[in-house]
């Protein structure tokens, strides 16, 4: 059958083709665990040797007080949206084609905001005060300051962190049980334990729906605020370059865009690793290519219009940033992430290359890679030549930092690899309840359900 | 459940107490127990409060005066002394370092001989003098020579000098690297013997100086910018007018300070300021500006007297003429020339390591002449009575080789508080002299190039903890008192030199004196007279000095030199041949001076006031020089002149003659220290090797350029050097101030806030704000600044350093942009590049009443404080950086690591000022702890804070006198009148409406007498 085509199986089919995934792993998976890890312990090392000589080992220093640490903050956070997106708001949407991914969008979302709460942390002069960001009583009387951004980040990311996780994890009980009633030893009392006492009746049926609606309605709004918290840490700021009322819609816009590499990033070899092609077809990668079109127009977009701005408004300020990004001493940087945000998304408008999944995967390298450089873009350059001009500097480059970096990848995909051995990562009910919904080929080829139902 | 079992609440309850009574066991910290009392207290030491004890700098010639900051018997700070009459408050960052020479880790600690591997081992005092004394004996016994090489010294140290050389047969050379004494040498030649020449600026209405850097590193810096700042803002003084503003012409090679400062810089190339200022004499007499008809009574009251200098300066510029290219032009001699005819105050002044060249002394000679042709001798020009007193050897520069040379070689030699060694040229062949002489005695604070070389070293003093003196000029005495205990077995020169004489092999006694104390004491005594001397001589210290009075012994009854006519006979006039070759001037820095403070990490850290170069040294060249020898730009390149070789980064600049090449002086220590070992290059040891006293020259000439392999960052610490138009630092025209007969009220600022008009002057109205603004119920603590006073000399950056603490980053971290300073001069420079337009504005926390730092930091650890500062919590700062970013003036520093300084170091810090941790933002806060210190005392005496009472430490230390404090409350405060001067105006706070606390007034431009 083509990869296209629609595929006629049983309930029974797709429990074995989807809980297949949990068996023991290969050396595949052992492999790419060890690069995980290893990659991970080189991080906690870097983090290590920060604590212990101080952030003169990153590349910030005067006037780039933020660097490559604050740029993979806004990076995992951005990261961690489309996840929602699929899950929540297509949810709601009822697009059909999300159904197939949005285990592991929603898997992604979770650990990516993981690893992103981990680098304000990292990134404060004093990281083990970290906890003096949070308004907890206290006996000297000292509060927190609810007008910094900063503060609001606190907020924001651990709201979504706690609601995403609240939703992935109710998401995930009907599966699990599924695989409870499979598993043997500690997996099924781990499931068992998971499942919450999931038997399949109806009223768990009926409240297990009105749940999911009801999380997917309150995560929704988030993937807006969170982001556009987010960029209020720079908005709100008055640095040339970065107080801009644009930044919160360019913000999310960009969060959906790399989110969606990112989902491609990892579903397109997991696809191919599992034989999962029955499920995720190359008809949902082409959905998911022509959102990737929408937003990278929006990006684009919001890259032209800060030049206008900055040429329109005649502040000199900034109009000597915006002229510095294209054409400073950094400006490889900038022209580097035009051509991976602005020009190789181009290439999908065609059909060919949208649904070759090999350039389709290359693409969300490299959308990864421009998305990365955006937010290392606005935030360094913009420090780098501020108001003052007697105090511009250069940003230097540091190993640690990029063995923080290298680290969060490590954690992120540690993560990753554990959860796709442990639980179901493409959500069993909801392929189901598709194979209900389009009995036969319908708009959205997949699975259907076969003639022969076996009840489960 | 059996009984047995059971838990019981009264066990429960025993266990948990046990549990916690453990835990807290465990979290006992080990705390300092121990508080030591003074069994007996001694006098003026309150813990807590800080003694301040008058005394010297001796780190030039111009011996200001300070006051030393003692807190529990240790020096932690020395300011200028308000009643000194040299330098009235001001100190410059080199003087203000000399409390780093004591804390020195690399300092001498005891004397030490050196062994026959060339390693020093510790020897006792009494050894050490024994075995020098014995040397001494046995040469004078042989008939050999000895030679005691020491600095300039003064008053008491040069008598006992004198004395001692005179007990012991020794030979006194006295060595200066560069050459203090040029203008007396001119003045002895020009006046006759016996009369000194000064020049008082604070009374000149139009200064035109060769090559003399006089704001930056020519005789007495610190003196001569506080005069030229008295009368640099018209407006700020009471019912000031305008109507006369000194202006400031300047003729030098490269971009000196006072090049940087002036209001006209010529260019001019190397070796023809001579010929300039030839013609400028010629033009002057041509014109006749000088006033021949007799108008001016007071001015023409010497007319015989100039008539001769005229004839006599006639004949010594006859043969100058203005070669093309020299950088000046016929017609802006003439302009000049008539300029200073009219003018009422003229002053001509010369001098300068740039001018020691072939025609420096002929140069010297037409500009004292000039002087008196225009009417400033005796009146801009300072004579006076030189005093009895100074019958000492000559002052040697870079002829003591030659002078070493011309008997035997020593058999002992006595190097004290000099360090020939590095100063001297390679080829001057002190070094080769000095392994020839069999015994050399070193007496040295620091283990430097020329004590490396010695046998015997025995440790000095610094002069904090010494008693020393001076006689500044004619009538004014300064003296210096101990500051604090010396900190190692060391001694003063006075005291080591008593102690040597006093030795068994030599045995002889300064009369009853056993100590230097006594010796000077005794010659106070003389010269006071008797009666009641303890009480003058308590009054002295107290004062730091004997300053007669205000009333200076000036003479009116001068004359020409009778014997001018023969000294004038000696200079064969010729034109002066263009060389076509390169040449390499060695140029002291108002930083580093001539070098002998390299090891003080302030200084080290202390930009360059021009290049903003920081931990090394730097080629200055112009860009065409570059490309006629091959040489990229930001390389480095090797310079390669008879004497030697040096490689050192490329600093490519329009600012300097094509036909000169120029390396700063001061680094390229090979010795002295840990901080300055390695760092930078030592032009003048590839200099030539010198044959006159003083005429020896810091230039070389036939120098070539190559590339160089050498890889080596070139520090700048400037940013940009454009303000791109942004109107950080503002000009205002002489005019547009004239124009308005009350100064004060003029009004040039629009009234709205959007105004993005970077010439904006004068008081702004803020917009109506959205947000509740800050309230100042008492106190509103501002600061003013005169950009027409400061000259960007960066003492104020030394004196923020030291009160506060700032860790010094050193050379990688200052590469990576982490360097500490609070306090930054700023330097722009813009315009084209024959007439650059310079501006230095001192950069600190602006104490915004809209600080865009406070909002953005989430745990409150930087916050407004109801007096208007800018407060900032180090304990609560977890180190976001949030606050750095959104500072529009980049005053915040992040502590990047640990900071640390190498014992004893940290026994400099200061007690009132916290250590920063890492991690912990910090900036400028307006010396909270003088602010405390003073409301303290206002409170206790039951009244408010007097205007003026607090000064931070910028403040106090600024030789310019250019940073005002106080409350912006007040009306009557001098800040508050400042701030309402017509040319004010608040950086970036029409921008973006942050109320600086901070107000500039704008640099005054175009002066010009009307």
């Amino acid at each position: 059958m083509a990869e296209t085509g629609t595929v006629c199986v049983d309930y029974k089919t797709v429990n074995d083709d989807i809980l297949r995934t949990l068996s023991a792993p290969g050396a595949g998976w052992y492999a790419a665990f060890a690069c995980a890890a290893s990659a991970l312990l080189i991080g906690i090392w870097c983090w290590g040797q920060v604590l212990e000589q101080g952030l003169v080992l990153a590349g910030i220093n005067h006037p780039i007080a933020w660097g490559v640490l604050i740029t993979d903050f806004v990076f995992w956070v951005g990261i961690a949206h489309s996840g929602t997106l699929i899950s929540a708001i297509l949810f709601l949407f009822r697009a059909k084609w999300r159904v197939p991914i949005y285990r592991i969008a929603e898997a992604m979302t979770v650990f990516a905001v993981s690893t992103a709460g981990l680098f304000p942390i990292i990134h404060l002069g004093r990281a083990w005060q970290f906890y003096w960001l949070l308004p907890y009583p206290n006996q000297r009387f000292l509060w927190v300051n609810f007008k910094s951004p900063l503060l609001w980040d606190v907020f924001a990311v651990s709201t979504y962190l706690t609601v995403s996780m609240l939703f992935f994890i109710v998401g995930l009980i009907p599966d699990v049980a599924a695989a409870r009633d499979r598993a043997v030893g500690w997996r099924r009392f781990l499931y068992s334990f998971c499942a919450l006492g999931w038997r399949g009746t109806g009223t768990q049926w009926r409240h297990y729906t009105a749940a999911y609606g009801f999380l997917a309605a309150l995560a929704t709004p988030l993937v807006v605020s969170v982001h556009s918290v987010v960029s209020w840490d720079f908005a709100m700021g008055n640095v040339p370059g970065w107080h801009s009322t644009l930044f919160p819609p360019y913000f999310v816009a960009g969060a959906i865009f790399s989110g969606l590499a990112m989902v491609m990033t990892i579903s397109i070899p997991l696809r191919r690793a599992f034989a999962l092609e029955k499920y995720l077809t190359v008809w949902h990668y082409e959905r998911m290519a022509k959102l990737i079109i929408f937003t990278s127009g929006i990006v684009t977009f919001a890259y032209l219009t800060e030049f206008f701005i900055a040429w329109y408004s005649n502040n000199t300020f900034e109009r000597y940033q915006f002229w510095y990004r294209a054409c400073g001493n950094m400006s490889a940087a900038f022209w580097l992430m035009v051509f991976c945000n602005c020009v190789a998304p181009l290439t999908l408008w065609r059909k060919s290359w949208r649904t070759d999944l090999r350039w389709l995967f290359i693409l969300s390298l490299i959308i990864n890679v421009g998305m990365w450089l955006e937010r290392f873009n606005i935030i360094t350059q913009s420090l780098a030549r501020e108001f003052d001009p007697a105090a511009w500097g250069d940003y230097n480059f540091s190993w640690y930092e990029a063995g923080i970096t290298l680290g969060s990848f490590g954690w992120f995909f540690t993560l990753i690899l554990l959860f796709i051995k442990f639980f179901p990562c493409v959500s069993l009910t909801e392929v189901k309840e598709m194979m209900v919904a389009a009995p036969v080929s319908a708009a959205a080829p997949g699975v259907v359900r076969a003639a022969k139902e076996d009840g489960q | 459940m059996g009984e047995k079992t059971k838990f019981t609440r009264r066990e429960f309850m025993r266990i948990a107490g046990a549990g916690a009574g453990v835990c807290a066991a465990g979290c006992l910290r080990d705390l300092p127990q121990k508080l030591i009392p003074y069994v007996v207290a001694p006098d003026e030491i309150i813990p807590g409060v800080a003694a301040w004890y008058a005394g010297t700098c001796f780190e030039c010639a111009a011996h200001c005066g300070t006051l030393v900051r003692v807190r529990e018997g240790r020096a932690v700070k020395i300011e200028g002394n308000p009643l000194h009459p040299v330098n009235s408050g001001g100190l410059c960052a080199l003087g203000q370092s000399a409390v780093q020479a004591a804390y020195d880790p690399d300092r001498l600690r005891e004397p030490m001989r050196r062994n026959a591997d060339g390693s020093f081992s510790a020897v006792p005092w009494n050894d050490a003098l024994y075995s020098a004394a014995e040397a001494i004996a046995r040469a004078r016994e042989g008939g050999k020579r000895v030679v005691l090489i020491s600095e300039a010294l003064s008053l008491s140290e040069a008598a006992l000098a004198r004395e001692f050389c005179g007990k012991t047969g020794a030979e006194h050379l006295q060595y200066q690297v560069f050459p203090a004494d040029e203008v007396e040498q001119a003045a002895s030649a020009v006046f006759g013997a016996g009369v000194r020449a000064d020049y008082d600026l604070s009374r000149a209405d139009c200064v035109v100086s060769f090559g003399a850097d006089y704001l930056g590193t020519w005789r007495s810096p610190v003196e001569f910018t506080r005069a030229r700042s008295t009368r640099r803002a018209p407006d700020a003084e009471k019912g000031g007018t305008a109507a006369i503003f000194p202006r400031a012409v300047h003729f030098e090679p490269r971009l000196s300070l006072t090049a940087a400062n002036a209001d006209r810089w010529y260019k001019t190339a190397a070796g023809s300021e001579c010929s300039v200022l030839g013609v400028l004499f010629r033009k002057i007499v041509e014109y006749g500006g000088w006033d021949p008809a007799g108008q001016d009574s007071g001015r023409v009251a010497k007319k015989n007297v100039r008539s001769a200098a005229v004839r006599y300066g006639m004949r010594l510029c006859a043969g100058d003429a203005l070669h093309p290219g020299c950088g000046v032009t016929e017609s802006e001699i003439e302009a000049l020339a008539r300029e200073l005819g009219q003018c009422r105050a003229p002053l001509i002044i010369c001098g300068g390591p740039v001018m020691s060249g072939a025609d420096g002394e002929r140069a010297m000679l037409i500009s004292l002449l000039l002087n008196i042709v225009l009417g400033a001798a005796g009146k801009t020009v300072r004579l006076c009575r030189a005093s009895a007193e100074a019958k000492l050897p000559e002052v040697l520069s870079s002829g003591l080789s030659a002078r070493l040379a011309e008997g035997p070689v020593p058999e002992v030699l006595i190097v004290a508080q000099v360090n020939p060694f590095f100063t001297l040229p390679e080829k001057s062949g002190f070094s080769r002299l000095l392994e020839r002489v069999p015994f050399v005695v070193s007496l040295s604070v620091n283990l430097d190039e020329t004590a490396e070389r010695a046998h015997l070293v025995m440790p000095l003093s610094t002069t904090i903890e010494t008693w020393r003196d001076s006689e500044v000029r004619p009538g004014v005495y300064a003296l210096n008192q101990p500051a604090m205990q010396p900190l190692y077995q060391t001694q003063s020169l006075g005291d080591t030199l008593i102690s040597l004489c006093a030795a068994a092999p030599l045995g002889v006694r300064f009369a009853e004196d056993t100590c230097f104390y006594d010796y000077m004491r005794r010659a106070w005594k003389e010269r006071i007279g008797a009666d009641n001397f303890e009480e003058q001589w308590l009054r002295f210290v107290e004062l730091g000095g004997d300053f007669g009075g205000t009333a200076q012994e000036s003479i009116s009854d001068w004359s020409l030199n009778p014997e001018l006519e023969k000294v004038i006979s000696r200079f064969d006039v010729k034109n002066p041949e263009s060389s076509p070759g390169l040449s390499l001037l060695a140029f002291p820095t108002p930083v580093f001076g001539d070098g002998h403070g390299a090891n003080r990490p302030w200084l080290q850290e202390l930009p360059d006031p021009v290049s903003t170069v920081v931990w090394g040294s730097w080629i200055e060249v112009h860009p065409e020089t570059l490309k006629r020898f091959g040489i990229p730009k930001n390389s480095c390149a090797k310079v390669i002149t008879d004497g030697g070789e040096l490689e050192a980064p490329v600093l490519a600049t329009e600012h300097i003659d094509p036909g000169l090449v120029a390396v700063p002086v001061g680094q390229g220590h090979a010795a002295l220290g840990r901080f300055c070992r390695g760092v930078g290059v030592n032009p003048l040891a590839v200099l030539g090797a010198g044959s006159g006293k003083s005429a020896a020259g810091f230039i070389a000439s036939g120098v070539r350029l190559e590339r160089s392999a050498l890889r080596q960052e070139l520090l700048q610490m400037q940013g940009s050097d454009s303000q791109l138009g942004r109107g950080i630092i503002r000009t205002v025209e002489l005019a547009v101030l004239q124009q308005s007969a009350a100064v004060h009220k003029i009004a040039m600022h629009k009234e709205s806030h959007n105004t993005h008009d970077v010439h904006a002057l004068g008081p702004r109205t803020p917009p109506k704000q959205m947000y509740v603004q800050a309230e100042h119920p008492q106190y509103q603590w501002a600061m003013s600044v005169d950009l027409s006073k400061c000259t960007g000399c960066c003492g104020c950056v030394a004196a923020c350093y030291a009160e506060n603490n700032i860790a010094v980053s050193g050379r990688k971290m200052c590469a990576e942009g982490r360097e500490m300073s609070w306090l930054r001069i700023e330097r722009f420079l813009d315009g084209p590049p024959e007439h650059p337009v310079l501006g230095f504005l001192p950069m600190m926390c602006q104490h915004c009443n809209n600080a865009p730092c406070e909002p953005v930091c989430p745990v409150y650890a930087t916050y407004h404080s109801d007096e208007g500062l800018n407060t900032m919590v180090y304990n609560r700062c977890v180190g976001t950086r949030y606050c750095a970013n959104n500072c529009s003036y980049k005053a915040r520093r992040f502590n990047w690591v640990e900071s640390y300084w190498p014992e004893p170091l940290n026994w400099q810090l200061n007690p009132d000022v916290t250590v920063r941790c890492t991690g912990v933002m910090e900036k400028c806060t307006f010396c909270i702890q003088r602010i405390r210190e003073a409301e303290n005392r206002a409170k206790d005496e039951g009244r408010e804070v007097r205007d003026g009472e607090i000064q931070p430490a910028c403040a106090s230390s600024c030789p310019a006198g250019a940073i005002v404090f106080g409350n912006l409350k007040d009306p009557h405060s001098a800040v508050y009148r400042q701030a309402q001067l017509g040319r004010s105006y608040k950086v970036l706070d029409a921008e973006l409406n942050t109320q600086p606390a901070v107000t500039y007034l704008a640099k005054i431009s175009g002066g010009k007498a009307k």
